[in-house]
């Protein structure tokens, strides 16, 4: 049966393939090479070496058990696979490589099946037929390179140099049995797909359980798994050792930078660059980190800015993995991927789920390519790296930018493994790698190894940053580095003076003459630090000071003088008034430093008009010393500034001020234009008192029942269109507190008409509009403003602070501010209203304009009580209606001049 | 002897004394009477020319203070607008007094006005202390001279104007007269700052004392003009080849007796110069206080 199945050669063929497949499956099953063996002790039928275990041949084929060979030729008597070809060829010790030295034949072969089992016990003899029997130990002694866990060929394997089937070489090795050197010799055989593979071949060694030992192996490499010493029971024919030599580990050199942090805030994000270098190829980076003070920073997202080349139709990617804190373990699979699909700089962001596992993280390119006949391939170019903290990620604010190109805190690891740290790219190794200003080329397939992020606690706190490296998978010890942290600690220092007079010189440390009584008390925020300050010398001090002062407070009763008030002068060397005894931390020089200039108040209530000129028979008022420095919004822009007081009128083109008497308010220059005549006179402007006694009066009276109004049924008007009149009953004493009004059709004037009512004044409040038109209030009455208007702080020059009064106001009687509210001693802020305001009282009890809205003290000193910004558009749309009598209702509003010839 | 010779003759010289006597009589009768018709006269007269003059005064009252777009009309010739006059032969007429006994025409014609004064050509105004007057400029642009003199020569009065444009302030100065030389002369009142020293007029200097240029142009849109520390006249003179826009209106009153007697004759002319409307000066003032301003 067996004899027909052989010389069927389709038959024979297909066996011969489920023979080397078997054969390929024996030889990757733990018995990796079955060579043909003596059974001839052995009784029964079978006669060839079988085993019960890798490397044993102990047992031998019988009857119709496992697949044995004989030679049927008596000279071609040795069973050999060559090739993957079983082949007889010429035996014995004349041939210990019987395949490569062409003396065999495929002739001769056949297949015998048969049992694998163990001799009987009448088996044995064989060798020399003298009782002693023999056997030889073949195998191979590779080294796991690539430290993936199993042999992967020719690339791995040992042999001497005179063999050519093997990577490496080394002429040393000895196999010794009782300090006998076995080995004789190095043989290449077919390791599978037909590569030659070296083995090794003993020569004979006793049958029997036998120590063999591998020596003479080369430095840095020792025995793993069974070591350099085996125990094997060698039976006739081959036996099998395979030796496994890995390479000594060297350990990685470690290099933190920075080495140390000092840090001085809380929540500063401090980069750390983990320089590993590995002199081991392969292997797989572990960085665990750890730390006792601040935290290593969580990453929500990773953005990039970049732009990349495609190749073939893909662009390229880069798959990011993440160093574990706890562990070290760089994720085994991208936990994200970017593709890099522009050819521009472009921004592709992705989210890290697991925020606060990873330390750091590569960013592997892991899909190079180059055609060298085309000299294309596919690159990648990094602007910089955002790493953000907060999730989801690139909207966020808090971002760590890190600048590819800087490798000061980046590693770009290459080579045969992308996490070994074996292999780097640097701008040294080829220049192209930065050569493009602000980017970081990635030409070659490598990971971009970022820095790991810590983040200043908010106490000053010292500790460490620890980051344990390993380079194996399978490595307990790990190289040990880290950064020392500690706080930067400080003592805040400065003197407090007090200026005198109102112009204060900063800079003129001379001039710090004397200073406040005590108690005061200095305090830096948030901290909740004091000291005192020195009541004789100004010093103060407020040692172990951490972190960002965000503001410095003075308190305490030398803060309130026996007469006035203080105010703030100077902040070290520059002038500074700011209201208020509360100073911002940036104010604190680098040095830490924060010198206080005081100064007594010099309060005045006063009024200020911008852009238009200011006329009064005669003004009695002061304005407040000492604009101290230009911070003031309120200091009259002109230079030199010699003048030490405000200004009356703000505007250099149009601030005139004309007076009947003389002036004396303080300053000797009176508004920012510097156009000013004083005592003119009692004549001057003397005849306009004729229009506001009889042409005004008149005017109103015709008006008064023009569109009147009985009352105010809402806060707010709709005038249908410009140039409308609405009178006011006289019954009406107050327009509504927060009035406003709008004008239909195109922009202009409206007018309202306020008539007498003996003993009542009318009461105006905030007048606003949205639009362009305005309103002119025309008044045969006096007039009081603003005991509703708390007023503002902003400053009033600012054509965005909206006036609080849009109207402009001319009446026949007195003009009085009052304050807010009424009865109230002081009113908060500046009133604004626009201009023209003109009052023509003319009788003997009117006193004109009176200003009874009081700021009190700094504030006083600050700013006006009111401000009056005029506003072209009056005066010149009302003179438009005069010329084109577009209002002849109004028409005594206006004036001709009269010559008879 | 011919002492007897008088006495001879007596009588006779006592008819020549009555003579003489009712001679000097009559002459002095007829003279009296006569001053008597002729005073009689003149009071007839005088009374009909105040009747006349009243009338004139009446013609300018009654269109002086019409709107600037009535008078416009009147000028073209179109109307007579509110003025209660009949439109004829150009002029606008009305009659004043009673046609039975001494009636009054009053014949009125208005014109615009760009110069009120010439040789040169100008406009003059003549204004008060602190007062101001409205110079139209619109579509005017260059160089204006800006003279003036005192109207009180003891006074030495500034100049302030202010120049606009349609929406804004364009310009503003105080003028002083040249303090210096060749005739110093320093005002009464307290200037500071920068102010613009005048020149002395050499072009009008019978007419002005001090000139300075106002640069006008762009697009101005009038020139508010006060007078500091006195009255004074002030003209306004454009550059040459230039005009300066109308001013205002010249309006002429006429008016005669309206009777046939031929005898009773009596005409009287009034010229008068109008300004355009304008808003009061002191509009563009932010703070104006006919008073006081008093803060403390």
């Amino acid at each position: 049966m067996l004899v027909f199945l052989i010389y069927m050669r389709k038959v024979r063929f297909l066996f011969l393939i489920l023979l080397l497949v078997g054969l390929g499956f024996f030889l990757g099953s733990e018995n990796r090479i079955v060579f043909a063996q003596d059974c001839s002790g052995c009784t029964g039928p079978g006669e060839y070496v079988c085993g019960s275990s890798w490397g044993a041949n102990d047992m031998c084929c019988t009857g119709g058990g496992c697949p044995s060979y004989e030679c049927s030729d008596d000279t071609y008597n040795s069973a050999n696979n060559c090739g993957g070809t079983w082949m007889c060829c010429l035996g014995g010790a004349a041939y210990p490589d019987p395949c490569n030295q062409s003396v065999c034949t495929p002739e001769w072969v056949y297949l015998t099946l048969g049992t694998c089992e163990y001799c009987p016990a009448s088996g044995g003899g064989g060798g020399d037929g003298g009782g002693t029997t023999y056997g030889q130990v073949i195998g191979r002694i590779w080294t796991d390179v690539n430290k993936n866990g199993s042999f992967d060929g020719v690339s791995e394997l040992w042999s001497n140099s005179t063999t050519t089937c093997s990577t490496y070489k080394n002429d040393s090795f000895n196999i010794t049995v009782g300090g006998v050197n076995k080995l004789s010799g190095w043989l290449c055989n077919d390791g599978g797909g037909g590569v030659q593979m070296s083995y090794y071949r003993t020569s004979d060694i006793e049958t029997g359980s036998r120590s063999l030992t591998l020596t003479g192996v080369p430095a840095g490499y020792t025995c793993v798994n069974a070591g350099c010493s085996q125990t094997l029971t060698v039976a006739q024919g081959d036996n099998h050792i395979w030796w496994q030599l890995n390479k000594t580990n060297t350990p990685p050199t470690v290099t933190l930078s920075p080495t140390t942090i000092n840090y001085s805030a809380g929540g500063v994000v401090y980069p750390v660059k983990i320089g590993v270098e590995d002199p081991d190829p392969y292997g797989q980076l572990r960085i665990s980190s750890t730390t006792n003070v601040g935290s290593i920073r969580d990453t929500a997202a990773i953005e990039i800015n970049a732009y990349g080349t495609s190749y073939g139709g893909v662009w390229p990617k880069l798959d990011i993995y993440g160093f574990r804190k706890t562990d070290g373990v760089r994720s085994s699979s991208p936990i994200a991927t970017i593709t890099v699909s522009s050819s521009t700089r472009a921004t592709f962001w992705v989210p890290i789920a697991a925020y606060n596992t990873y330390s750091h993280f590569d960013l592997v390119f892991s899909n190079d390519a180059w055609d060298p006949v085309t000299k294309t391939g596919r690159d990648i170019w990094i602007d910089d790296v955002l790493l953000h903290s907060i999730p989801p990620g690139p909207m966020g604010t808090d971002i760590y930018t890190v600048q590819a190109e800087n490798t000061s805190l980046i590693q770009y690891d290459v080579g045969v493994s992308y996490n070994d740290a074996y292999d780097f790219m640097t701008p040294a190794r080829n220049a192209a790698m930065t050569s493009t200003p602000g980017y970081l080329l990635m030409a070659w397939g490598g990971s971009l190894r970022l820095p790991a992020l810590w983040v200043s606690p908010y106490t000053a706190t010292s500790g460490n940053l620890t980051f344990n490296v390993y380079d194996e998978p399978t490595t307990s010890t790990p190289v040990t580095r880290s950064v020392t942290i500690a706080p930067v600690t400080g003592t805040l220092t400065g003197n407090i003076w007090i200026a005198t007079g109102q112009t204060v010189n900063c800079s003129d440390l001379t001039a710090r003459g004397s200073h406040p009584s005590i108690p005061i008390t200095v305090t830096a925020n948030p901290q909740a630090l004091s000291g005192a300050m020195n009541g004789s010398t100004g010093n103060y001090s407020v040692p172990g000071l951490f972190g960002t002062i965000n503001t410095v407070s003075l308190t305490g009763a030398g803060l309130t003088p026996s007469t006035g008030s203080y105010t703030n002068a100077c902040v070290n060397t520059s002038p500074y008034t700011v209201s208020g005894f509360t100073y911002n931390g940036s104010l604190i020089t680098p040095s830490k430093t924060l010198d206080i200039g005081l100064r007594l108040v010099d309060a005045k209530k006063w009024i200020a008009a911008q852009g238009g000129d200011i006329y009064a028979s005669k003004f009695t008022l002061n304005l407040p010393k000492a604009c101290p420095n230009p911070l003031s919004v309120m200091c009259p822009n002109y230079s030199p500034q010699t003048a030490t007081h405000y200004a009356l009128g703000y505007n250099p083109l149009a601030s005139s001020v004309f007076s009947a008497q003389p002036v004396s308010i303080g300053p000797s220059r009176f508004s920012e234009s510097n156009i000013s005549a004083t005592n003119l006179g009692n004549q001057f402007a003397s005849k306009n008192s004729l229009y506001f006694k009889k042409t005004l009066v008149a005017l109103v009276t015709s008006l008064k029942d023009t569109n009147k109004i009985t009352s105010f049924t809402t806060s707010s008007t709709s005038f249908p269109n410009s140039n409308y009149i609405m009178a006011l009953d006289a019954s009406i004493s107050s327009a509504p507190s927060n009035y406003s009004y709008s004008v239909g059709g195109s922009a202009g004037l409206v007018f309202m008409i306020i008539p007498p009512k003996t003993g009542s004044p009318f009461v105006i409040n905030n007048i606003s509009t949205g639009g362009s038109s305005r309103l002119v209030i025309i008044a045969d009455r006096d007039i009081e403003i603003g005991n509703q208007i708390p007023g503002t702080t902003a400053d009033p020059k600012s054509a965005a602070t909206t006036p609080h009064i849009k109207a402009s106001i001319i009446t026949t009687g007195n003009i009085t501010f009052k304050n807010n509210p009424i009865g109230a001693s002081s009113s908060p802020g500046t009133l604004i209203i626009e201009g023209p305001l003109i009052s023509g009282a003319t009788k003997g009890t009117d006193f004109g304009i009176k200003l009874e809205r009081d700021l009190t003290s700094i504030s006083n000193e600050l700013r006006p009580a009111v401000f009056v910004r005029f506003n072209p558009f009056y005066i010149t749309e009302l003179n438009k209606i005069a010329v084109g009598n577009l209002l002849p209702a109004l028409n005594d509003f206006f004036v001709f001049d009269y010559a008879q010839n | 002897m011919k002492q007897n010779a008088i006495y001879i003759n007596n009588k006779g010289q006592a008819l020549l004394f009555v003579v003489v006597a009712l001679t000097i009589s009559m002459v002095v009768g007829v003279s009296v009477a006569t001053r008597t018709l002729s005073v009689t006269k003149r009071v007839s007269s005088t009374d009909t020319g105040a009747k006349v003059f009243y009338a004139a005064e009446a013609g300018i009252e009654r269109f002086v203070d019409r709107p600037t777009s009535e008078l416009i009309e009147i000028a073209n010739g179109t109307s007579c607008g509110g003025t209660l006059s009949t439109l004829s032969d150009g002029a606008c007429t009305f009659t004043l007094g009673d046609s039975t006994k001494v009636e009054t025409k009053t014949s009125v014609t208005v014109q615009m006005m760009t110069y009120n004064k010439s040789n040169p050509d100008r406009y003059e105004v003549r204004l008060k202390n602190g007062t101001f007057s409205g110079i139209a400029l619109s579509g005017y642009s260059g160089q204006i001279n800006l003279c003036w003199r005192d109207s009180n020569e003891s006074a030495n009065t500034g100049l302030y104007y202010t120049l606009w444009s349609p929406s804004a302030l364009m310009r503003e100065s105080i003028i002083l007269p040249n303090a210096t030389s060749p005739n110093p002369e320093a005002v009464s009142f307290t200037v500071t700052g920068s102010s613009v020293i005048a020149n002395n007029d050499t072009v009008t200097p019978n007419i002005y004392r001090w000139c300075t240029s106002v640069d006008a142009t762009g697009t101005p849109y009038f020139l508010n003009v006060m007078p500091l520390g006195g009255d004074a006249v002030v003209g306004v003179l454009p550059a040459p080849g230039l005009d300066i826009p109308p001013q205002g209106f010249q309006i002429t009153s006429k008016a005669t007796l309206n009777s046939a007697d031929s005898q009773q004759q009596a005409v009287k002319i009034i010229v008068t110069d109008r300004s355009y409307s304008h808003v009061p000066g002191f509009f563009n003032a932010a703070i104006y206080a006919q008073k006081d301003i008093v803060a403390n």
